[in-house]
């Protein structure tokens, strides 16, 4: 019938319609860029270098596994389990003793820090790179290397051999493979010495609006380290490279001791005259969060510095590296260590049951249930001054100072025997500024005690341990009731996590694991 | 002359008088009649309806019945449900004796199956359907709930026991391992999507505390408003649905109109609820004593208390629901309105439930234009307690943690009023229940109106289109002075979700039969668009705990804000026909092409073709038994694809992070690349091969179903971790293949059908094989995959599952422990060398129930359970320790088995158990009162146990269980971590017809 005809052909209209003009997939995305489209102008270019920095802040943070990598195995940082809970770690038990095995989640998590970094800074490189600004980016692109060198710098100290790998995209068909220390070693001395001609001087820049980003400067510092390692890193002897790096860095005048070391770590301690590379951190700005505090202190901290949370008395050391101080040391104020007092020296300080608190060196020798006063503490990020948001300080993280530079110059004069007067005069500099009695000579053993008083839990005690040998040979606490009291050479890098090589069939073991 | 007046005389007044007569008869006057069935017996509460009017009744206890102002053309008809409709004209008929004959019901029962309905007797593939009368109105379930144990082949656990609480769903085994593992769920004729929620799991990694289960996808739906629940099994039944077919598809119909007399139904219930298990952690002298012995500091405030009891109680329930149903042959409609409150039987968790649901049918041109509207809201409000799955850390805690390990010495308030906590970690629990706040709101909106036009013989054109919204609102706050704010000083998490999709579909149906061959043939076009977006807010520092998240503006610190939004479409074209010769020989071959605007840029568009075919041996002319009365033979193969791969994942994309860096004191945000293009990416391909065989005995008093599958999964989403050094550390790709085969029974029988007495039963096991095969393809090799992180301080690091190739998903790896050596330190078999230790998967799951009936009694009882599925105890791997005391309380057995104090804890062959159950779901008692001479039509009260026990050798809280461990709001299968403890309830509820 008509009504039906006109019916049928009206909806096979409307569906045919519908049919030609629905067929459309493109995907609609809502605030994602496109890396083919960004990366126009610098400040796009400096918003991605600022994720690298992000990531290598990392490398220094309290919780995670960056700092500390650095750290325990040393004779002055532990990480008991403590009795009234919390805090033992299979893994960091391992690294404690000595007794590390692929399997270790700690390391695995340490390995995954550093090579994130360098993932990061290799996708922002090949960016920055095949942009077509790419002229106008130069000094980002050095920073860029930089920072990719700071991470290998650490994998190759932690882990030895690892594999270089500079593409941004890993595919299967091209899986990194393992190269030597040696390879390592000498990229990332190719890196830095590039970078550093790129960057800035910190004398050329305006040192406000350009910190905390990396200037010649900081390369050198970094440089001057792993020459001064070179011996452990690849059996070579390169001392008088190290001093021309210090030199370089003596020369531009732009650095000087502060009257004391705490200065370096106050939460306003940007633009410091001391610190020479740092890192920003501003919990309010949700720009990381200093959690030293955190971590480390005793529960009664919290009054003591009326801080809005309760510490968590995790890490602490003992007798062996508090002996290393003579009475009268200045650096013994950044230190916690028998009866505690609030700050003005004489009220005690005291808990709930109107106990004082009294800080003793470490006794549980199950390494599990310590006491809660077991260990002294280090207070080098001090929330005196600080802005805390929930536990996160404000505090800057410090990547090195200039008390190393001279420090470094001093060793590697000795180690030339060059000169053994200037090198007298530097490490006395360090002292007198820290009100110790200056020496009138020197010794391998005196420069390495020295370094462990001036860096205490700046992440340098073990690669200074292992270049000075006392890491395998001295036996403190811990090391004395685990299974091995000396540690065997391999020992001084860490083992390639099991799950990385699963994931990786090119990767190589390390030798003894 | 006289005799022509005579004539017209005589022809007037027989024209009058006819006229009269006619006017007499056509007026209407009333009729009565007996309903009876076939034995003669009366059938009591009848339809009675004349056909096109309101004007119905139903009939009485006798089976009488009376009906005024009947039309003498009228008809009437009359309608039971187990019995065949009949229509019968009234003519000049005033009494009427009406003789029912049964339905054989099953074989001319309907199920719903993809785009369209079918007789159950012409299906060729694997369909298990459950109708309403199965269901009990006003019981207080959900719609899970409802369903667990009555499916062969569908596995249904429940994660935890928390109200308002998801469950996990599984047809025919579980095959994805990236991607999920949800059936499709399809609400009348619409497919809603299950992903919204799943973003509110996850909080901030700072406070993980709050829980992170995933919304329950059909918490807006009640049961009381289901007609049907049929669940689509095979390649052939979901085949239809393509790229989204693979986990099965479970189509929910709503119950429609009636047309007759105008019915109102009201329910009410309310329960009673108390924990079932305890777990049996030291009391405060054992707590005392064993510290003693061990030579620990010992903190004693004197009190010996036990904090599951401070934090649990009895929990109450109520809910009440009413519908209204009416209409004429013409147009009918359905109205109804639901709302429960259920409280949780720990402190301050409950959830309270509304919906509503509206549902019109409209026919013109004699049935031949129909028009059907569906509209449902619903909204469920929940308080969440602050369970978390993921408690891991030394600072990481919630209410069900501290109240395992916080000192059960202590009271809860000290002397002051104020809660006893122990710096710096341990929280009180009962602290929990009003110093931290989780309301969670969700709102959900589907609507769907569909016109079917016969516009000619055969044929029916049909429009669908369809609108589905969400939205989430979770609002969490932690109290200034509580302990784990520690420094926030108040922290209030404001997210906010939404999602909508609309679809639109146009179908051209035809069916047809010529002779003995008879054709029903479908094709259509779909086209269905996904949005979702949402924000979250975090601050704290307030000045007072007044603020809560009411006033964000009034925080010291207003952390980031962080938004998103995503979409994503999919387009279809399908077709089916199904072909029958005789009624003997079935054939069904169904194609579809799916495009999906997930998938990379090479692989936009799949094809999912299936056939099946299936013969009615009892149909045969060569078929001659009594006993088994209907038999069909069923086989089918099909391919079918999964694509729950989130959105964007095969483009290259950079995103902005909410933290930053700060140059020169500026704060620059950071712009990172977040994702490496794959434009390879596609879905999950299923083939899957049925071999079914329906029968009946006893002339229908006893059918089953016997199945046979096989369904291999290919190019399974696999998340793989991408080797150092890469930024982006997991890259979505098509990797690998799981197989499933298995073996499906169900069985109903109606044991004794008398007057006063009727017994039915049911009962369905399934065994499942799962297995994968492999987990590489031409550019990945994923060997051994870890996953279910291990959970709790001391043991993160340790996984507990492992994904290989030649081992089924959900299999447990790790030592195998074999004792303790004279010091108390664990021993383990081949050095601590990790093998496989168990298995998540069951083998077998089954379920029974029984119906009984007596005069006006009815009892109902329902059961299911599993046998031989592991689960991980991650609990136990805890609490089981001696290492934990003083600072933690911890389980009888650290201190009775032997372990040494210096024994850390690992995750081993120790703690995976039997999970095998036998559970009895639900009994159920009620009664049919006596309502003639009342204003009522029905009137029925029960009494209900849910949970009533419980068989199982485990030794956790509750055998059903998959804790949330993952963080990433999918649960892995078997794992016991701090779930919310199941409870038994008991309640009373009543059922009222006017």
């Amino acid at each position: 019938m008509k009504t039906n005809k006109t019916i049928i052909i009206l909806l096979s209209c409307v569906g045919l319609g519908l049919l030609s003009s629905c067929t459309d997939l493109d995907e609609v995305t809502y605030g994602r860029l496109s890396p083919s489209t960004y990366y126009q102008n610098e400040s796009e270019a400096l918003s991605s270098v600022v994720g690298v920095y992000s990531k290598m802040s990392n490398f220094y943070a309290a919780g995670g596994e960056g700092w500390r990598t650095g750290e325990y195995g040393t004779d002055e940082l532990f990480c008991p389990g403590r009795a009234s809970g919390g805090w033992y770690d299979e893994g960091v038990d391992q690294e404690m003793t000595h007794n590390c095995t692929p399997n270790n989640a700690r390391l695995n998590s340490a390995w995954s820090t550093v090579f994130q970094e360098i993932g990061a800074a290799n996708a922002v490189l090949e960016s920055l790179q095949s942009s077509p600004n790419a002229a106008s980016f130069k000094a980002m692109i050095a920073e860029v290397r930089a920072l990719r060198a700071f991470g290998y710098y650490r994998a190759m100290d932690w882990f030895g051999n690892v594999p270089i790998f500079t593409d941004a995209r890993v595919e299967a068909s091209n899986l990194p493979k393992t190269n030597t220390r040696k390879e390592v070693y000498d990229f990332v001395m190719k890196e830095f010495t590039e970078a550093a001609t790129d960057l800035p001087s910190v004398t050329t820049v305006n040192r406000t609006s350009y910190y905390p980003r990396f200037t010649k400067e900081a390369i050198y510092t970094a440089l001057a380290e792993i020459y001064l390692n070179s011996e452990v890193y690849v059996a070579e002897n390169h001392y008088s490279d190290c001093l021309t790096m210090c030199n370089n860095i003596i020369n531009t005048k732009a650095y000087s001791l502060q009257p004391s070391v705490g200065d370096c770590f106050l939460a306003n301690n940007e633009n410091n005259s001391e610190v020479i590379s740092a890192f920003s951190i501003d919990p309010s700005k949700g720009v990381g969060g200093n959690q030293y505090i955190l971590y480390a202190q005793p529960n009664l901290d919290q009054k003591k510095y009326s801080l809005p949370f309760g510490p968590a008395n995790g890490y602490c050391f003992d007798d062996t590296a508090l002996k290393r101080y003579e009475a009268g040391d200045a650096r013994l104020s950044l230190l916690e260590y028998g009866p505690q007092y609030y700050q003005d020296g004489v009220t005690p300080l005291c808990d709930s049951k109107g106990v004082q608190l009294n800080l003793i060196t470490l006794v549980d020798a199950t390494r599990m249930a310590a006491q809660d006063n077991e260990g002294y503490r280090v207070l080098k990020y001090s929330p005196v001054g600080a802005t805390f948001s929930g536990y996160n300080g404000n505090n800057d993280y410090v990547m090195d100072r200039y008390a190393n530079v001279l420090l470094m110059k001093a060793e590697a004069l000795f180690r030339l025997n060059q000169s053994t007067s200037e090198a007298l005069a530097l490490v006395n500099q360090i002292r007198v500024r820290s009100k110790c009695t200056p020496w009138t000579e020197l010794s391998l053993k005196k420069i390495e005690e020295e370094r462990a008083r001036e860096f205490i839990w700046e992440g340098k005690r073990r690669y200074d341990m292992i270049r000075f040998g006392t890491y395998f040979t001295n036996t403190w606490f811990f090391k004395q009731k685990a299974e091995n009291a000396t540690s065997d050479a391999w020992r001084g890098i860490y083992p390639i996590p099991a799950i990385q090589m699963t994931n990786n069939p090119n990767l190589t073991q390390n030798p003894g694991y | 002359m006289k005799d022509l007046r005579i004539l017209l005389k005589k022809a007037m007044l027989t024209l009058l008088m006819s006229m009269l007569c006619t006017v007499a008869f056509s007026q209407g006057r009333s009729i009565s009649g007996t309903v009876k069935d076939t034995s003669g017996e009366p059938i009591i509460g009848a339809n009675v309806t004349v056909k096109g009017t309101t004007n119905g009744t139903i009939t009485d206890i006798n089976g009488l019945f009376k009906l005024g102002e009947v039309n003498s053309r009228a008809v009437i008809v009359v309608s039971f449900i187990g019995y065949t409709t009949q229509e019968i004209s009234v003519g000049q008929q005033r009494s009427f004796t009406i003789v029912m004959k049964e339905d054989t019901k099953t074989l001319d029962e309907v199920v719903v199956v993809g785009y369209g309905t079918m007789k159950k007797s012409d299906l060729t593939g694997s369909v298990s359907s459950l109708n309403s009368e199965h269901f009990q109105v006003g019981s207080g379930l959900t719609a899970e709930q409802v369903m667990k144990g009555a499916f062969s082949g569908v596995n249904i656990s429940q994660n935890s026991g928390k109200p308002g609480g998801s469950n996990t769903i599984r047809v025919r085994g579980g095959t994805s391992i990236s991607a999920s593992n949800e059936p499709l769920y399809v609400i009348d004729g619409v497919p809603i999507s299950t992903s919204a929620g799943l973003s509110s799991t996850k909080l901030n990694s700072n406070v993980d505390y709050f829980d992170e289960e995933a919304i329950d996808p059909l918490s807006s739906l009640n049961p009381d408003d289901i007609e049907s629940i049929n669940i689509l099994k095979d390649a052939s039944a979901t085949a239809i649905y393509g790229s989204r077919g693979a986990n099965g598809v479970i189509m929910i119909t709503t119950k429609r109109g009636k047309a007759g007399k105008t019915q109102l139904d009201y329910s009410f219930n309310t329960g009673i609820s108390n924990a079932t298990k305890k777990l049996d952690v030291l009391t405060g002298d054992e707590y005392r004593s064993a510290v003693k012995n061990l030579n620990l500091t010992l903190d004693d405030k004197g009190d010996n208390a036990n904090w599951q009891d401070r934090i649990e109680r009895t929990a109450l329930s109520n809910s009440h629901f009413l519908s209204l149903t009416g209409g004429s042959e013409k147009s009918n409609y359905r109205a109804s309105i639901g709302y429960s409150d259920q409280q949780g039987i720990i402190k301050a968790s409950d959830v309270t439930n509304f919906n509503s649901r509206i549902n019109i049918t409209h026919t013109e041109f004699d049935g031949k234009l129909k028009f059907d509207l569906n509209m449902s809201y619903g909204e469920q409000n929940t308080k969440q307690s602050p369970i978390s799955n993921t408690v891991g850390s030394e600072m990481g805690s919630c209410i069900l943690y501290e109240a395992y390990v916080f000192n059960p010495t202590y009271p809860i308030r000290d002397e002051n009023g104020e809660y006893y906590d122990v710096p710096a970690y341990r929280v009180n629990p009962v602290s929990y229940t009003d110093e931290l706040l989780d309301k969670r709101k969700s709102k959900k909106f589907l609507g769907n109106l569909s016109a079917n036009y016969n516009f000619m013989k055969g044929f029916t054109f049909q429009v669908n289109a369809g609108y589905n919204t969400n939205s989430i609102n979770r609002n969490s706050y932690i109290s200034k002075n509580n302990l784990l704010g520690n420094g926030y000083n108040g922290y209030v998490s404001v997210q906010n979700l939404s999602d909508w999709s609309k679809v639109l579909e146009t179908i051209l149906k035809y069916n047809q039969k010529f002779g003995k061959h008879g054709v029903d043939a479908m094709a259509g076009y779909s086209y269905q668009y996904f949005y979702d977006e949402g924000n979250h807010e975090s601050a704290y520092g307030f000045l007072s705990d007044v603020f809560k998240w009411y006033s964000i503006q009034a925080a010291t610190t207003i952390e980031t804000p962080s938004s998103y939004a995503e979409c994503n479409k999919l387009i279809s074209m399908y077709g089916r026909v199904n072909y029958n010769y005789d009624d003997r020989y079935l054939f069904t071959a169904t194609l579809r092409r799916d495009g999906s605007s997930r998938f990379g840029e090479d692989h936009k568009w799949g094809l999912f073709p299936s056939a099946a075919f299936s013969w009615r041996i009892s149909q045969e002319k060569f078929y001659h038994s009594k006993v088994v009365s209907d038999l069909k033979f069923r086989a089918s193969y099909g391919v079918t694809g999964s694509q729950e791969i989130g959105n964007y994942n095969s483009l290259s994309t950079l995103s902005a992070s909410s933290s930053g860096y700060i140059v020169g004191g500026k704060k620059i945000t950071i712009v990172l690349p977040s994702q490496y293009s794959n434009p390879d990416l596609k879905w999950e391909e299923t083939a899957q091969t049925d071999i079914g065989l329906d029968f009946g005995l006893f002339n229908g008093r006893i059918q089953g179903n016997l199945d046979w599958y096989y369904k291999k999964t290919s190019d399974l989403l696999l998340s793989i971790d991408v080797p150092s050094p890469s930024l982006i550390t997991k890259q979505i790709a098509n990797v690998g293949s799981v197989r499933n085969t298995g073996v499906e029974l169900a069985l109903n029988a109606e044991i004794i059908r008398a007057k006063d007495f009727n017994w039915s039963a049911n009962v369905n096991v399934s065994h499942n094989s799962n297995k994968v095969l492999s987990l590489q393809n031409d550019k990945w090799v994923g060997k051994d995959m870890k996953t279910a992180p291990c959970q709790g301080q001391g043991l993160s690091g340790q996984y507990a599952q492992l994904i290989t190739p030649g081992q089924p998903l959900g299999t447990f790896y790790g030592k195998r422990f074999i004792g303790y050596d004279a010091k108390g330190i664990e021993q383990y078999a081949n050095n601590g060398e990790s093998e496989v230790i168990g298995n998540a998967q069951p083998d077998l799951t089954y379920g029974f129930g029984t119906n009984l009936r007596y005069k006006r009694w009815t009892m109902t009882a329902s059961f299911h359970g599993t046998i031989g599925n592991d689960i991980y105890n991650c609990t136990r791997n805890n609490l089981a320790y001696p290492s934990n005391l003083p600072g933690r309380n911890v389980l009888k057995e650290a201190v009775t088995s032997g372990v040494s104090r210096s024994q850390a804890k690992i995750f081993s062959s120790q703690f995976v158990e039997d999970g095998s159950f036998l559970r009895l779901d639900n009994l159920t008692v009620g009664y049919e009162f006596n309502v003639k001479n009342t204003f009522l039509s029905r009137a029925r009260a029960f009494v209900t146990a849910q949970n009533l026990f419980c068989l199982t050798g485990y030794k956790g809280l509750d055998p059903e269980v998959n804790s949330e461990i993952s963080g990433t709001g999918v649960a892995p299968l078997g794992i016991d971590y701090l779930s919310y403890p199941k409870a038994r309830t008991f309640s009373f509820g009543i059922n009222l017809s006017f």
